[in-house]
């Protein structure tokens, strides 16, 4: 690529212009635009719920009690910006109101979902508490981590890999079986899904090899006249990643494999600048899926249903077939919240919780549900662009990556676009692990928005 | 690549996804689809895809590139939606397929059709016949407040049976499924207020209608009530009936067990007998070979015809049994009086003779023999012949003249020629829905009374109520006489193999300002003057009272 001899210049860091001195007034730490923009999850949820509380149905299925509910998540978003900006906190402001506008939507429809998948059990409150757990955890982590921290993980990335992929494994033996599938730790407490952990820690390890061995990544390999990709330098870096994607075929979770495979090819075309790669990993893309259709009988039926669920509308195919009913009686405008039938589809607040959004808030629903997963990305890449180190940078840019191919994955599974696959769609979909992970996510972009230039010369950066 | 050509391309990538999706859109279809999302998808991202800024670093530029690829994906995924959910949104939602292990169909179809709130029946006096109340479960459920009319409504179990009668002929008006008012039927969805169905204004009277139906009892039969100069259908008796009561949803063992019975009774409860029985109609298609001689000219009502007890028609021997007591000795009858005591001798001699199987058959035709009767139900075409070359030979013509051999009539059809003799020769399409309501009142649409055939001329007509008049007068039609009414009819007893005969009566009734035909029929009841003609009293007394305080 042209661009190597050529020196990179710093990019000016955006954020620069946040960086406030101490001396001025208290009020000037106030981050007004966080607050102003969580005003629109507020209203959201706000009004969401009293179109539950005052849907006619025939039989009451939401009160009042709901409704506090719903305004405990609102307080708690906005005591979560309060803590930032007394804590003098100058990281992103628009990338955590978008988030609380996806997990408030999120937690909207589990409310209105609660009471049909779950009648008696209120999984809204479960839910809540997740959430409360995922908010303080994610403070901590943009408040605390700081840049000796980020350098742990970057020293440490074997050690975090073997962890991530042992818990992994370990959970065929140890775990507990959910819809068939062994992918979960009983913790008691909430089902905890090792593989969510695994996706940021391979984030990470890719992140700190890349940022590591970025400058050989993009010199010249060849053999004799060949110019062939730095295959030697990429070795652990592939090795991870095919365990990685080896574990998660065995284990029948198609969903993972296929986001961890989306993020090590797009780290590495980061890393490398070259489209060759992407070329070259989708190559290897279509001949893994052609063997895996080959070999895995579960991987064929997928791929059958996909492309005539209708054949198997009350066997196999009954989430897809009714999935497509629920998006299209939703219309443009939906059916109006609470007023759907969403149920219809098994697993709905799961696996499908897209599609009940569809039914309820129509197409115009479903778009803006994209645009705020868009926002979330860009916002993403631009604190990758503004991060300190190439390290974070990397990391943002691999949260980001993750976070859009995560919600692309499930989107199109829930609409046929592509095979279904069980993953969840990020913040929204009911579970514990999923939403503690993605805040967690949330955190260290946070954190890594939030890096003082002053830190910046604190580590000696990998040379480029 | 300079920056001309790069827009070019750009551009050209551009129009082309949107072609494809656009094919795509338009065709519909899964894997057609899919597949133009495939061959788009990288059209757009070369549309989209990011220039190089001067100086930007490399992890900038790949950054830009992969949140590219993302928005790519995201725009894909909306086409995805705005097919899904937009273009063949109506097409998916009403899907259907047969799996190995049953239909798959789209359960919120059958939610709308319990929770709809169903448009009401009103018959012509202005009492509803049917209704519908708000159960606590939020389902709709049909109040039946008059069983005469109830059966003529239909069951409406969206669960199990589906629909019948009016319920089925009128579901979209009834469901409020189509409102003709487009923008009120997008506010209304809009604001999820749940679908009111328009209101049915039947032409039947509730009276009258219980009249018949109680005068069937529990024999087999159907009474068919016309204003001849309308059209419209003032009663309509069809026994044994259903009743929808028994079928409606909440009461899945009594309903399924009711249903069972239904289905094993011999009397075929199904059939609705006014409009899709077909039978031997006998003697009175008289009416029709006496309306085509004197339609033709060919005969007048004093015409003569030799009836000595018997005929020999090409070898085939007809006797003579209707003669009446006491005239034995008579040995030359006028058309009249031929028709007045259903002699049928001087009908085979009409017939053959006097018209010829083509005309005949041709006057059969105009009145509506080989037409399905344009109805709010369904109808049968009651038929001259099964065979095309049967009135080719002279008994054959002979037997149809006087009601026998191949003819088959619904009960509607014969109760339509009295009502053309009766309205000077017109033939009125029938209709059992005179207007459709909305509940604020607005009408959807009202039935404007139309000639249907016009199968004899005004004199004739004339001729014909002057001969049925004395057929009640004097004739077998007597049994049917109305005290001070100047009323005209014609029995008949229709052949049955291996059974006894079916009892028939046309005729009809003068009230204030319309005449009223009717047509009784009762399966293998025996003689139409004493099984049929009472009833047809019984149901033209009733009427008459109801036209009298209309």
């Amino acid at each position: 690529m042209a661009t190597l001899s050529r020196p990179e210049p710093r990019p000016q860091p955006r954020s620069a212009a946040r960086i406030r001195s101490p001396r001025q007034s208290p009020l000037m730490w106030i981050r007004r635009v966080e607050l102003q923009l969580l005003l629109m999850p507020a209203t959201l949820a706000v009004i969401g719920l009293l179109t539950l509380v005052t849907v006619r149905t025939g039989q009451a299925r939401w009160g009042w009690r709901d409704m506090s509910v719903g305004l405990a998540f609102v307080v708690a978003v906005f005591v979560c910006s309060v803590i930032f900006s007394a804590a003098h906190f100058v990281g992103d402001e628009v990338l955590f109101p978008v988030t609380a506008a996806l997990a408030g939507l999120g937690f909207l429809m589990i409310q209105r979902l609660g009471p049909d998948v779950a009648p008696g059990a209120n999984i809204a409150l479960k839910q809540l508490a997740y959430l409360a757990v995922a908010l303080v955890l994610m403070v901590v982590i943009a408040l605390g981590f700081k840049r000796r921290h980020l350098r742990l993980l970057r020293d440490y990335k074997y050690t975090w890999a073997l962890v991530g992929i042992a818990l992994t494994a370990s959970v065929s033996v140890f775990g507990v079986e959910i819809n068939g599938a062994r992918l979960w730790f009983d913790l008691k407490l909430f089902y905890f899904q090792p593989a969510e952990l695994l996706k940021i820690i391979l984030v990470v390890f890719f992140a700190a090899y890349l940022s590591e061995k970025r400058a050989l990544l993009v010199a010249p390999f060849s053999v004799g006249r060949l110019r062939l990709p730095p295959l030697p330098y990429l070795f652990p870096a592939l090795l991870m990643g095919v365990a990685s994607l080896g574990l998660f075929a065995v284990q029948k979770d198609l969903g993972q494999a296929l986001l961890v495979f989306g993020i090590f090819l797009s780290m590495l075309y980061l890393a490398s600048g070259r489209l060759s790669f992407i070329f070259g990993g989708f190559a290897a893309f279509a001949l893994g899926a052609t063997a895996m259709y080959r070999v895995f009988s579960h991987v064929r039926v997928r791929v059958l249903i996909w492309l005539d669920p209708w054949r198997y509308g009350l066997d196999t195919g009954v989430q897809p077939v009714q999935s497509q009913y629920a998006l299209a009686t939703g219309g443009i405008f939906g059916q109006g919240l609470g007023q759907g039938d969403p149920t219809n589809i098994p697993l709905v607040h799961t696996d499908f919780v897209f599609s009940a959004i569809g039914e309820e808030l129509g197409a115009l629903g479903t778009i803006a549900l994209l645009v705020l997963y868009l926002f979330f990305v860009y916002r993403a890449f631009r604190i990758a662009e503004d991060a300190v180190d190439d390290f974070s940078r990397f990391l943002a840019a691999g949260f980001a990556v993750t976070l859009g191919l995560q919600a692309f994955i499930i989107i199109a599974g829930d609409t046929g676009l592509i095979p279904l696959t069980g993953i969840t769609l990020p913040f929204i979909s009911y579970g514990g692990s999923s939403l503690l992970t993605n805040f967690v996510i949330v955190g260290m972009l946070l954190a890594i928005s939030g890096m003082k230039p002053a830190e910046r010369v604190a580590i000696p950066e990998v040379p480029t | 690549m300079t920056p001309g050509t790069r827009a070019t391309l750009r551009l050209t990538c551009g129009i082309g996804a949107i072609i494809i999706a656009g094919i795509g859109l338009v065709a519909g279809r899964d894997h057609v689809w899919l597949v133009c999302v495939a061959l788009s998808a990288p059209l757009v991202g070369v549309a989209l895809w990011p220039g190089n800024a001067p100086g930007q670093p490399l992890f900038g530029r790949g950054a830009a590139r992969l949140a590219h690829i993302v928005l790519t994906l995201f725009v894909v995924l909306s086409l995805h939606l705005v097919h899904l959910q937009v273009v063949s949104a109506d097409t998916i939602q009403t899907r259907t397929a047969v799996t190995t292990d049953g239909t798959v169909r789209n359960p919120r179809l059958l939610q709308a059709n319990l929770t709809a709130l169903r448009g009401d029946m009103y018959t012509a006096d202005g009492m509803k016949a049917v209704g519908h109340i708000v159960a606590p479960d939020g389902t709709v459920r049909r109040t039946y407040l008059n069983p005469g009319v109830s059966y003529l409504a239909g069951y409406h179990n969206p669960v199990r049976f589906g629909e019948s009668g009016l319920e089925l002929a009128y579901d979209d008006e009834l469901s409020g499924r189509q409102d003709t008012d487009a923008l009120r039927g997008f506010v209304g969805s809009l604001l999820h207020q749940p679908a009111r169905g328009s209101d049915l204004l039947l032409t039947v009277a509730g009276p009258v209608q219980k009249a018949a139906t109680d005068a069937l009892g529990n024999r087999r039969g159907s009474v068919v009530v016309i204003d001849a100069k309308t059209g419209a259908i003032v009663a309509m008796a069809s026994t044994p009936f259903i009743d929808p009561a028994r079928l409606a949803p909440g009461q899945p063992a009594e309903s399924q067990a009711y249903w069972d019975q239904l289905r094993g009774d011999p009397a075929s409860p199904f059939v609705f007998r006014p409009t899709q029985g077909l039978y031997t109609p006998g003697s009175i298609f008289k009416t029709v070979t006496a309306a085509a001689a004197l339609d033709t000219g060919k005969a007048r009502p004093d015409t003569k015809y030799e009836d000595r007890g018997v005929l020999n028609v090409e070898g085939y021997q007809l006797i003579e049994q209707n003669i009446p007591k006491g005239r034995e000795s008579q040995q030359a009858w006028t058309l009249t009086e031929g028709y007045e005591y259903s002699l049928n001798v001087v009908f085979a001699q009409v017939a053959t003779r006097t018209l010829g199987g083509p005309t005949l058959a041709d006057y059969a035709t105009k009145f509506g023999f080989g037409a399905a009767v344009p109805f709010d139900l369904p109808t049968n075409a009651s038929i001259v012949s099964n065979k095309p070359n049967f009135l080719d030979n002279a008994p054959a013509v002979a037997q149809t003249g006087f009601g026998q051999g191949q003819l088959l009539a619904s009960p509607l059809q014969m109760a339509m020629i009295a009502a053309t003799v009766a309205n000077d020769g017109k033939e009125m399409t029938p209709y059992l829905v005179s207007a459709v309501r909305r509940p604020d009142g607005g009408l959807v649409e009202q039935h404007q009374a139309k000639v249907w055939r016009t199968p004899i001329r005004a004199e004739t007509a004339t001729q014909m109520r002057t001969i049925m008049e004395a057929s009640v007068a004097t004739g077998y039609a007597n049994t049917a006489a109305i005290p001070n009414v100047k009323s005209g009819g014609k029995t008949g007893t229709a052949e049955v193999p291996n059974a006894a005969p079916h009892a028939w009566y046309i005729g009809y009734a003068p009230g204030k300002n319309t005449t009223y035909a009717i047509a009784v029929l009762v399966e293998n009841g025996g003689e139409g003057s004493t099984v049929a003609a009472p009833i047809a009293k019984t149901v033209l007394q009733a009427t008459l009272t109801y036209d009298a305080k209309r």
